[in-house]
């Protein structure tokens, strides 16, 4: 399985670009193990059904609860499936022939239903994981005043039988508390009619209303408190990725080492617990969240405008990075900033460290060294109040690390200091800030022998300072945690996704190279 | 060739300490290109001592010298002392100690000739103080006392020249006892550089501050020292000078003061700790002493922004500065020299 790449992409909504990232990881070897859709959506379920031997082929589920085009994938033991139908590869459910109790299914989303020569024998198990359709988020719809109403949005996505609600002064003859159904009659890819069943009878609108209207897929992660449930290629670590709603750039991410995702009471809008779960961004509990702002809001308020990059390494230990910022201006804070920066680094460590790893999370100063923020946040200086270097995460941006078995704590990517003239405090220099004097990250020149810019490798350190305590008898020092395998320190930071070294195969974002795809000349 | 080691020698005189160096770099295949014996030995070919004591032929005679040549052909020092303590170190990175009217008691020139302890000229050299020329006269050790050889039995020498291209050594002394006194030390360090780097090299002389991070305030001497005193980097090498030095351009035109970079955290005040000199706790997994790399830099000043000079290949920064040789690593393939690590023979304990 080769790399995958967020390249230029321009998502016009949150939900669309919280999609990419996750369907990046996918496309490096990322598993879905669970999900809900949120508010009035899919969840994520498992089932003993029955296969019929017809045309279409029918899966019987008594109240399965999913919707049109939600992929499912059947396994038999004991017996075997119809010829037509594969184990473990993965079909979706089909609009036609759909009931509350049973569906057909196709190969494709939207496709023609399957027909089957042969009933199932044995014991047959449905299983859906991921349960969204559309990587559509949140976006404005044009409604005709017609019998039967038409809907327009180019390119929408959609496919017959999605789920949608809308939002806005709707026209006469639809509202905004039910769920409607896209339809196969009349569907293209920019127009479709809806029905309040699938395959139902199409809506007549009587009046033009009062545009904009949105729609809003109840199967795509532009719904309010959807999430998924992420497992690395390896079956070892897991995330879960949650969404506010559709209006707010906010989210809740969580991380597990190894214990996975398999408690709490995870539903169509709350998510799975871990017993080593690190909430890392967000707050709040799994049945009462809190989120925490991750993307631009240019994302909303200028559609288009944000671009995302990233990148997925699909061979162990599978490091990730995933940030984005306003087209057309500076990446520093204060400029549109870096916002829904997310990075997986695994670390060069010593043997004994069970989890290799840190994370790196920012709603605002993605890979920025800045002090007080992001890179450069002062760990100290927080720790002072905060017993033990528990410096949480959930609050602010930052680098976050298990830094014993069982604290997720702070860490910091350390730069390189020399001394120099006005930086004689102590054993330190000034300040982090680029340019600052002696602590080099940003401030560095070119290589003197070829002009060239360098790259210099970077130490995550748990930083000095704070209050000692049972997990750190002194905190007097620092401590090692590793060395980042996907990060470089630059020579000079960016402003932009502009630069890329080593033939396109890093990208500059701020202060940082990162992996890049070898091909693709950066947007910036 | 295997490696060559000054492994726990207490020289009884700065003859025999200076003799110690470079019979270790003969021993890895660096090679006499000529000598003088500071009275009327001279040989323009080769080695001219028969021992390191005082007289004909001796080390121990004030002007000794030797120019040295490193297994490649390629690079050369000229080491040479007043017997007093103090010593002259020159280097040449490519065209060699084959110019100026060398005898018994004047080193010969070459056109890239850089200073790297004591100035003037060939013919009326001035020396910097680099042996250790502490008054201490007890000798735990079993060398003989007497009170006008200082050195005699309570200064430990320790060093290491590698074999293999690219030739790397390193040779450090102390004092064994009280505070552990720092005293001759040398370091040719290869670095991993840009292919345009000419001579990817650092050179560190030392003395009192030999191989020490200098973690207090405005060091003035050391490998902390402060780059940015001086203007247009140029901290000048020679005299008395501890710190390090290397060409930081491929026309090797500057020969610039460079500082190895500690790893900067940002801590309570807002100020960034420098780990690897003054302090880095050991691996909060295994609890075990880190080895972090060293970058070598120029440093920074205000008209000016540092830059990567390379990696060094023989140093690594230790968690905490040692006072003494006693520590060891990796099954005793380094041993703790300052703030550093540095190659060990695998094998021997150090004294301290």
């Amino acid at each position: 399985m080769p790399n995958a790449y967020t390249l230029n992409q321009k998502p016009p909504s949150y939900g669309q670009a919280l999609s990419t990232m996750v369907e990046m990881l996918v496309g490096a070897g990322w598993t879905y193990q669970s999900s809900g859709s949120g508010t009035n959506g899919v969840f994520a379920a498992s089932s003993t059904v029955t296969i019929s031997n017809a045309s279409p082929g029918i899966v019987s589920w008594t109240t399965h609860g999913l919707t049109p085009n939600v992929p499912v994938v059947f396994t038999n033991t004991g017996g075997a499936l119809p010829a037509e139908i594969v184990s473990g590869t993965t079909y979706f459910v089909s609009y036609q022939s759909f009931t509350a109790n049973s569906f057909a299914v196709s190969a494709t989303p939207g496709g023609a239903a399957i027909n089957t020569s042969s009933a199932d024998s044995g014991t047959t198990t449905a299983t859906v994981k991921k349960v969204f359709t559309t990587s559509m988020g949140q976006n404005t719809v044009v409604i005709s005043n017609s019998s039967p109403a038409v809907f327009t949005l180019v390119n929408h996505g959609l496919h017959p039988g999605d789920s949608i609600r809308l939002a806005g002064s709707v026209p006469t003859g639809l509202s905004t508390t039910t769920t409607y159904f896209v339809l196969s009659t009349s569907f293209t890819a920019d127009t479709f009619r809806v029905a309040t069943s699938v395959e139902g009878t199409a809506i007549n609108t009587s009046s033009a209303g009062t545009p904009p209207f949105t729609i809003k897929p109840l199967t795509s992660w532009g719904n309010a408190f959807a999430w998924a449930r992420i497992q690395d290629p390896g079956g070892v670590r897991e995330f879960t990725f949650q969404m506010n709603g559709t209006a707010t750039n906010t989210v809740r991410f969580k991380y597990s080492k190894g214990a996975k995702f398999t408690g709490g009471s995870p539903s169509v809008s709350v998510t799975p617990s871990a017993t080593d779960e690190a909430l890392f961004f967000g707050a709040g509990t799994d049945a009462s969240p809190t989120f925490q702002a991750w993307f631009n809001a240019g994302t909303v308020a200028s559609p288009n405008t944000v671009i995302y990059q990233g990148a997925a390494f699909s061979a162990a230990p599978y490091g990730f990075w995933f940030c984005s910022h306003v087209q057309g201006t500076s990446l520093q804070a204060g400029n549109g900033g870096k916002a829904s920066t997310l990075m997986f680094d695994p670390v060069t460590g010593v043997p004994e460290d069970t989890d290799p790893y840190v994370i790196h999370v920012a709603g605002s100063a993605g890979f920025g060294t800045q002090n007080g923020i992001s890179f450069g946040r002062d760990g100290g200086v927080s720790a002072t109040a905060v017993t033990n270097w528990a410096l949480t995460p959930g609050a602010s941006d930052g680098c976050f690390a298990f830094t014993d078995s069982t604290n997720f704590r702070y860490v910091q990517p350390a730069m390189y200091g020399t001394w120099s003239t006005g930086n004689a405090s102590g054993a330190n220099g000034t300040s982090l800030v680029a340019g600052g004097g002696t602590v080099l990250t940003s401030s560095l020149a070119v290589n003197p022998f070829n002009g060239k810019n360098e790259m210099l490798p970077m130490a995550y350190m748990r930083t000095q300072g704070g209050t000692a305590g049972s997990v750190f008898p002194s905190c007097a020092k620092p401590t090692l945690k590793g060395w980042s395998t996907l990060m470089r320190w630059t020579s000079v930071s960016r402003n932009s996704f502009m630069d890329t070294l080593n033939n396109k195969a890093w990208i500059c974002v701020w202060s940082v190279w990162l992996p890049w795809d070898g091909t693709t000349t950066p947007i910036a | 060739m295997p490696n060559a080691y000054v492994i726990n020698q207490r020289p009884v005189t700065y003859g025999g300490a200076i003799s110690l160096l470079v019979e270790m770099l003969v021993s890895a295949g660096w090679t006499y290109q000529s000598s003088g014996d500071g009275l009327a030995g001279f040989s323009s070919s080769g080695k001219i001592f028969t021992g390191t004591g005082t007289g004909a032929l001796g080390w121990s005679n004030a002007k000794a010298w030797a120019r040295i040549q490193d297994p490649a052909t390629s690079r050369e020092f000229i080491f040479q002392h007043d017997n007093t303590g103090q010593a002259r170190i020159k280097y040449s990175a490519n065209a060699k100690f084959t110019g100026g009217s060398p005898s018994a008691t004047v080193t010969p020139s070459a056109t890239d000739e850089k200073y790297l302890r004591g100035g003037a000229t060939d013919a009326a050299p001035t020396y910097g103080t680099w042996f250790n020329t502490s008054t201490v006269t007890t000798a735990p050790y079993g060398g003989a006392v007497t009170a006008a050889a200082t050195v005699v039995g309570s200064v430990i020498y320790q060093g290491a020249a590698l074999s293999a291209s690219p030739y790397g050594f390193w040779f450090a002394s102390q004092l064994h006892d009280g505070a552990k006194t720092k005293g001759a030390s040398i370091l040719f360090d290869p670095v991993n550089s840009a292919p345009e780097d000419t001579d990817p090299y650092v050179l560190v002389v030392g003395s009192t501050q030999s191989f020490l991070f200098n973690a207090t305030a405005s060091p003035t001497n050391g490998l902390g020292k402060d780059g940015g005193a001086a203007a247009t980097w140029t901290i000048v090498n020679g005299t008395n000078i501890d710190g390090a030095w290397a060409y930081m351009d491929a026309a090797r035109t500057s020969f610039l003061n460079v500082q190895p970079a500690g790893y900067a955290a940002q801590s309570g005040t807002q100020t960034p700790n420098v780990s690897g000199s003054s302090g880095l706790l050991a691996n909060p997994f295994n609890s075990k002493y880190e080895a972090l790399p060293v970058p070598w830099m120029r440093t920074a000043s205000a008209a000016s922004i540092p830059g990567l000079k390379g990696w060094s290949t023989m140093l690594r920064w230790t968690c905490s500065p040692y006072t003494t040789f006693l520590d060891t690593f990796d099954n005793k393939n380094w041993i703790c020299v300052g703030s550093f690590w540095l190659p060990w023979n695998g094998a021997t304990q150090p004294l301290s």
